[in-house]
């Protein structure tokens, strides 16, 4: 399916194509309460409650007023709706705003101010410096005389910096009234989510220029959502817009995340209900038959001969009805509430402030804080993640001459220095590169600074070094490049720019010296795409020396180089440059063997080293988590040895003999798998041993292991507790958590930049370092920190605790629920199975919504271990993990716990309200207040440390209970008038409620105080040792080993790897388009002596995949 | 010129949100706490401090259920005369029942003596029963066809019963009267049923009607002429048990009793509880502060007392035998063996 977009025909396409408003809400005013309602009864639970309640509404079968389960129910609904209807209003102002932002549209040739949303396919757009793009666009024009323009995607990617787009050929030099004017067809493909790729064709009509096909490439468009920016206008013709955008179609909302506790809490509710229906089918048999034997003969009863054609149901569908509070209707409010407040103790915590930026952290998905606690494996990105990704210009090498050795900063060599003010030609050239061979655009701020916007970080770093070196790139306007170096402007005309791509990796500028009309080749690249290409007869040993040098020292290394062009050298080249440019097929390869045809006997000046730090704390942090039994991967875009010399010095990965790491290569097919069953083969005879075994694979052979060989990748998976994964894709990445996903493993993915965000959509949680690379790894993820040490915390820290407390919480939950079940079902039996309730409605709702309730809320304050106990033995981490805290076997526990309390409850309560006492609302309120009691004291067992607010809410409940019930009892209209009162005047009252208490809590207690004396968890022993202040601080402590610098690592590296080539140059956006991996490419094999002299072949194999 | 150092990157830190998180103990999860752990002492002082308060209060408990005079009599069977066969027809008939009883008071009783009734193996907790009855219509005049709650002893002839319902139908009729040597004994049969009951509950304007009339006979029948808030045996018997054991105050004796004397007691033996095989009884009490003659709490409160009297010192002695360091970070496999769980 093509598209086909007739520009400025206001006619043709309306109807067509949908027009630009944008939609991001669920609902309208009028669907909003049958679609809502739809959403909430596809949940199990809420169908379940449904149905309880309209059962209830039948009065032969209630046992309660049906106001006990309608209310909570309608209460539970409209929280939910409210909220949807709150965020979709919110969706629906934002929409509106964007919707009615007015912009200049060309309307049968005149330019006027519409809304947007009423801009059509076909129509021109015309922006202004710093507008918003309003919906995709093809550019036609531009205030430009080269037709260039920048534009920001921060919104679709989250980079920073700016992009150059360009207006196509056929529209170059058009005239800006004739703009207006112009007339043509786009033919485009089908609306897509792809923001790379866009493969379409423009022909403009006569009189505009030829009729010829006009290729347009993602290049020449804009964007919706990006921001134009140093560019006075531009203008385009809409091909997308509305919701068919490329940010429309890629759009959507992510699917709703549910945590393994929850997935554990249904599956409980799940048995609970089947527990539920087999007592309703027993009770309800039982019930039918004394009716038929008993109660006839109780003529009281006065049961009809022949019932109606349902009564055999009338009897098991009142123990339904009684039995249904069996799945308390508050665990879902409870849990919603108290997920809320774990969410907001992450984003309130203090110690989670990235102080530097004052960033807080921030839980953008309230309801998964649990499962950061049951965390295996975590998935981790590396530049920016790992570390700074701040790049500092830190050491160089000019000529062989090696700056900034001794104090680790050239920029303060004084030798540097010196060679600069004494004007050293190769000094000074070797600066020029730095300044001007990049793509970086300077800005001049207000006050005069000069700001550079640059495409990479690198880059960045090398112009802010040169201009601290007195060479200032300080102006960039059209093709002029103006650089002042020590007070004299120097200007520079780009001839052509031979750009980086990851392949060449390696970028190049051909311009003009306008001091002496010299054609210069600028270029500088990782080592092994220039050293190869110097000149015939130049040393390179040194730049080789000096590249392994700083490959070691961990910095990222730029090999510089230049040569001088011969006029006509140029110009026979320009001419295959400009028609490799236009070829439509396999453009990029085409490009690129031109481009090396003019990239050879450089002359090479020498290698720059930029450092890029870890972050504070990031070894400790792994080594913590990794003791916490949390395994690690690595998945960077990174090349593989960048990847391991960060891995090495952040203990990711141990240095031999500690440790040992495995590589899987291969070009083919088959190499990847004899490679893979090897490592594979390895990995099971040393899971034995205790040997950090890692293995590292790269995105090509990945490619294979994926699709090929799952199976044995999935098995290797699962044995590895490391990996380093390189030059992998965003979709690999998330791939690769798919895997481990699909073992049933909780993964959680953490990365900054926009090439994460998918990984970290897809696991089950997904955490972003609110970074450098923009804020879109930190918006899509469902925490965001500022720094990869508060992974630490948010784990250890808030994912315990927030385990810890939803186990308690939910089982808690169940067990009131079942208490005063049981003790219904124990009074059926002697109230001839008829299903009479013992309680009334009032005492039945409130015990749900009110008395057991508040206590267990604030078990969201409770800590089992202080934070520095469990920073110091993040072991007990495990317990979480491994779902020892809320699994079938505890929950059995609670279930007999509240069996044991029922059956003491109920026995206590009927005997001791024997014979003349047992008036029925009299045994029901002294029943009800011994679960009171119980639950309170079985909170108070239970709570670890109590605050002043535990001891409110569990004692002053306690009060509420009495005071709710005194003022019921003082209703004349109440059934219960004046029992409260006469029950509190008797001491048998006060007896039973003790003894209840008293046998209830004496087995229990026991039994707690056995098993954490003399079966401690972990969990106990640590308590005990954390309150008593035994030995146990200083034996366990996890030493906090200062890291050696890394300089002095360098030594004991020991991956059976001769010799360690650092690579190098990379943006950060280091994929393009299409680029794709060649086989030829260097095969990075650690058993391999260094191979990397073959160069990459730009010939067929590009195709391959 | 140096000032380009700041470059690219102020402006995403400006950008930011810079609101950092307000500081107070309770958002950061600090807020003073106390954690008691259970250690020995404290767990085996808990067990011994609920012996010690649990024993004597049962003792007490027994003390005061033992000091209760109470005479049961089972007067059902015996009431029925000998020759008779088919027990229902016979209650069910309009014959005169009267039956003649006596009691032997074993110990001093000391007034008030307290009469009731009780039956067995009736269920007035059964869910068509207990719901058989309306509250509205006893409280006030104005309510009196408000009957729907009432079926299926609801209207009669298309007339509302007051009071209606399976409850005030099935109204217990046996009737006694008490003589001691040849002396009647008054039974007071004034202030047997709640206080407030009578002012909240029964309406004083609201008179029997229609009540008794249908085809079935219940139980007793009620004089049209008094209003339901006299009515006390009506709302003694409106007050549902929740066990189908109960008993059910019929009024009280207030004379002192003593030990020796035999009490003549007439009934008349109406109720019928011979189609459900229950039994009817005849109960005289007397009363102490914790009611009536029931040694249930004092056992359950020796019982728990002396369970935990056990525990205690059971935990106390395998303390001594097998004494265990608390937090003892051997018991961290991880600190046996690095690495493993």
């Amino acid at each position: 399916m093509k598209r086909y977009v007739y520009i400025n025909d206001d006619e043709s396409s309306h109807d067509l194509y949908c027009d630009n408003r944008i939609s991001n809400r669920k609902y309208t005013v009028l669907n909003f309460i049958p679609k809502n309602l739809w959403e909430q009864f596809s949940r199990f639970m809420n169908q379940y409650f449904l149905l309880i309640a309209c059962l209830q509404l039948w009065s032969l079968i209630t046992p309660v007023n049906p106001a006990s389960t309608w209310g909570p129910l309608i209460f539970i609904f409209a929280v939910s709706a409210t909220k949807e209807a709150w965020d979709d209003y919110h969706r629906y102002l934002s929409d509106k705003k964007a919707n009615e932002k007015e912009v200049w549209v060309v309307k049968n040739g005149i330019k006027k101010l519409i809304q947007a949303q009423d801009i059509h396919v076909g129509n021109i757009v015309w922006l202004r410096e710093n507008d918003e793009v309003p919906c995709d666009l093809v550019l036609i024009g531009s205030s430009d005389p080269q037709g260039l323009c920048y534009i920001e995607t921060a919104a679709m990617d989250g980079e920073t910096d700016l992009k150059t787009r360009v207006i196509p050929s056929a529209c170059m030099g058009i005239d800006v009234e004739l703009l207006h004017k112009i007339k043509g067809v786009i033919e485009c493909p089908t609306p897509d989510k792809d923001i790379r790729r866009f493969d379409a064709n423009m022909r403009l009509f006569p009189p505009f220029i030829d009729n010829d096909i006009c290729p347009l490439t993602i290049k020449n468009t804009v964007l919706q959502s990006c921001y134009l920016r140093n560019t006075e206008w531009a203008c385009g013709v809409a091909v997308y817009t509305g919701n068919e955008t490329k940010l429309g179609m890629s759009r959507g909302i992510p699917e709703p995340k549910l945590t393994a506790m929850d997935a554990m809490i249904d599956k409980l509710t799940g048995a609970i209900f089947v527990f539920q229906i087999v007592v309703v089918m027993v009770l309800g048999i039982a019930g039918n038959v004394w009716k038929d034997t008993e109660a006839k003969k109780q003529w009281y009863v006065l049961y009809p001969d022949k019932g109606p054609w349902y009564e055999l149901l009338i009897i098991p569908l009142r123990f339904e009805l009684l039995c249904s509070i069996m799945i308390p209707i508050s665990i879902k409010v409870s849990l919603d509430l108290v997920k809320g407040l774990y969410a907001k103790f992450i984003d309130w915590d203090d110690q989670m402030v990235d102080l530097e930026t004052s960033t807080p952290s921030n839980a953008t998905n309230t309801a998964i804080s649990e499962d950061l606690g049951q965390v295996e494996y975590i998935l981790t990105d590396k530049t920016g993640t790992l570390t700074e990704n701040k790049m500092i210009f830190r050491r160089c090498c000019i000529s062989g001459i090696f700056y900034g050795n001794e104090n680790g900063d050239a920029l303060k060599d004084v030798e540097l220095l010196h060679a600069v003010s004494s004007g050293s030609p190769d000094v000074v050239q070797f600066l020029t590169i730095m300044a001007i061979c990049n793509t970086v655009i300077p800005t001049q701020s207000k006050t005069g600074d000069i700001l550079y916007k640059a495409q990479s970080q690198d880059e960045d770093a090398l112009v802010q070094a040169a201009a601290r070196l007195h060479m200032v790139f300080f102006n960039k306007s059209g093709n002029i490049l103006e650089v002042k170096f020590n007070n004299l402007i120097l200007q520079y005309e780009v001839l052509e720019t031979l750009e980086f791509t990851s392949d060449r990796k390696r970028m190049s500028l051909v311009l003009k010296d306008c001091q002496n009309g010299k054609i210069l080749l600028l270029s500088k690249g990782a080592d092994e795409a220039i050293l190869p290409y110097a000149r015939t007869g130049q040393q390179t040993r040194n730049f080789v020396e000096a590249v392994e040098q700083y490959a070691h020292l961990g910095l990222r290394t730029l090999c510089l180089a230049w040569r001088e062009l011969r006029e006509d050298e140029y110009r026979e080249w320009s001419l295959m440059f400009k028609e490799a440019n236009s070829t439509l097929v396999d453009r990029e390869w085409r490009v690129a063997e031109v481009c090396q045809r003019i990239e050879h006997n450089l002359e090479v000046l020498g290698v720059t080293a930029i450092e890029d730090r870890l972050q504070d704390g990031v070894p400790e942090t792994i080594e913590t988590l990794r003791k916490a039994g949390i395994n690690f991967w690595m998945l960077t875009g990174d090349k593989q040895n960048t990847a391991i010399q960060i891995a090495l010095s952040c203990n990711f990965i141990s240095p031999e003999p500690k440790g040992q790491l495995l590589s899987i290569d291969g070009k083919t097919e088959d190499e990847v798998r004899r490679s893979l069953e090897r490592v594979l083969l390895t990995m099971r005879i040393t899971t034995s041993e205790p040997k950090d075994v890692a293995f590292v694979i790269d995105g090509w052979a990945l490619d294979f292991a994926l699709n090929h060989y799952r199976k044995a990748f999935t098995e290797l998976a699962i044995l590895s507790r490391t990996a380093i994964c390189c030059r992998v894709t965003p979709s690999q990445k998330a791939q690769l958590v798919q895997i481990l996903k699909s073992c049933d493993y909780r993964t959680l993915a953490i990365g900054d930049g926009g090439n994460d965000v998918r990984m970290i959509q897809q696991a089950d949680i997904g955490v972003g370092i609110s970074g450098r690379e923009g804020l879109q790894a930190a918006r899509a993820a469902d925490y965001s920190i500022g720094k990869f040490r508060f992974l630490k915390r948010l784990i250890l820290v808030h994912g315990r605790y927030s385990y810890n407390r939803t186990a308690f919480l939910s089982q808690y939950s169940f067990y009131k629920s079942l208490l005063i079940c049981f003790i219904q079902i124990f009074f059926s039996f002697i109230s001839g199975v008829s299903g009479t309730s013992l309680f009334n409605s009032v005492s039945l709702m409130a015990y749900n919504v009110f008395y057991t309730s508040v206590p267990v809320l604030v078990s969201v304050l409770d800590k089992d271990l202080s934070e520095e106990t469990v920073i110091q033995h993040p072991q007990i981490l495990f317990y979480c993990q491994a779902g020892r805290l809320l699994n079938p076997s505890t929950f059995a526990g609670w279930f007999g716990r509240s069996l044991f309390h029922a059956i003491v409850v109920f026995l206590i309560s009927i005997h001791a309200y024997a014979y003349d006492k047992s008036e029925m609302e009299e045994v029901s309120m002294v029943a009800l207040s011994g679960c009171i009691w119980l639950q309170a004291f079985v909170v108070a067992m239970e709570t670890n440390s109590f605050t002043i607010l535990q001891h409110l809410a569990i004692w002053g409940n306690l009060a509420g209970f009495y005071a709710i019930n005194w003022i019921f009892s003082a209703l004349p209209a109440s059934g219960m008038y004046t029992i409260m009162f006469r029950l509190c005047r008797q001491p048998s009252y006060w007896i039973s409620i003790f003894l209840m208490t008293a046998a209830g809590m004496t087995p229990i207690l026991a039994i707690k105080y056995f098993r954490f004396t003399y079966r401690p968890s972990k969990i106990n022993t640590l308590q005990q040792a954390e309150r008593l202040g035994g030995p146990i601080v200083s034996l366990g402590t996890i030493e906090p080993q200062p890291r050696p610098l890394i300089e002095k690592d360098v030594s004991t590296l020991s991956i059976t790897q001769p010799k360690i080539r650092n690579p190098v140059y990379e943006p950060l956006l280091s994929d393009s388009p299409n680029a794709t991996r060649r086989s030829a490419g260097t095969p990075f094999d650690f058993f391999q002596s260094q191979s990397r002299s073959s160069l990459p072949n730009y010939s067929r194999n590009c195709k391959d995949n | 010129m140096s000032s380009a150092g700041a470059g690219s990157t102020d402006s995403t830190a400006a950008r930011r949100n810079t609101k950092r998180p307000k500081y107070s103990k309770f958002t950061q999860q600090e807020l003073p706490a106390c954690k008691p752990i259970l250690t020995p002492r404290a767990v085996i002082s808990a067990f011994l401090l609920v012996s010690v308060v649990f024993v004597p209060v049962g003792v007490a408990s027994l003390l005061a259920s033992r000091k209760v005079v109470e005479i049961v009599y089972r007067y059902d069977s015996e009431c029925i005369p000998k020759n008779v066969t088919n027990k229902v027809a016979y209650i069910q008939s309009s014959s005169d029942k009267a039956c003649s009883i006596t009691l032997n008071v074993t110990k001093r009783m000391k007034s008030p003596i307290y009469i009731y009734y009780q039956l067995d193996n009736f269920y007035q907790n059964h869910r068509r029963y207990v719901k058989s009855r309306s509250d509205e219509q006893l409280r006030e005049h104005s309510e009196e066809n408000s009957t729907s709650t009432c079926k299926p002893e609801d209207m009669v002839n298309g007339k509302a019963i007051v009071p209606c319902g399976l409850i005030a139908w099935s109204l217990f009729n046996d009737t006694y009267s008490f003589s001691v040597n040849n002396r009647n004994l008054s039974v007071n049969k004034k202030g047997i049923s709640w206080k407030s009951d009578r002012d909240h509950k029964f309406g004083k304007d609201v008179f029997p009607k229609n009540f008794q009339n249908s085809s079935i006979i219940g139980g007793a029948s009620l004089n049209e002429s008094i209003p339901l808030r006299d009515q006390e045996d009506l709302i003694v018997w409106m007050r549902t048990a929740a066990l189908p054991t109960f008993r059910k105050l019929y009024g009280k004796i207030e004379e002192d009793l003593n030990e020796g004397q035999l009490i003549n007691v007439t009934l008349k033996n109406n109720y019928n509880t011979y189609s459900f095989n229950g039994k009817k009884k005849l109960v005289l009490s007397t009363t102490t502060w914790l009611g009536g003659k029931n040694d249930f709490l004092g056992i359950a409160y020796l019982t728990v007392g002396g369970l935990c009297f056990f525990l205690a010192l059971s935990f106390t002695i395998v303390y001594f035998v097998k004494p265990r360091q608390l937090g003892d970070p051997s018991y961290l496999s991880w600190n046996r063996n690095p690495g493993g769980h």
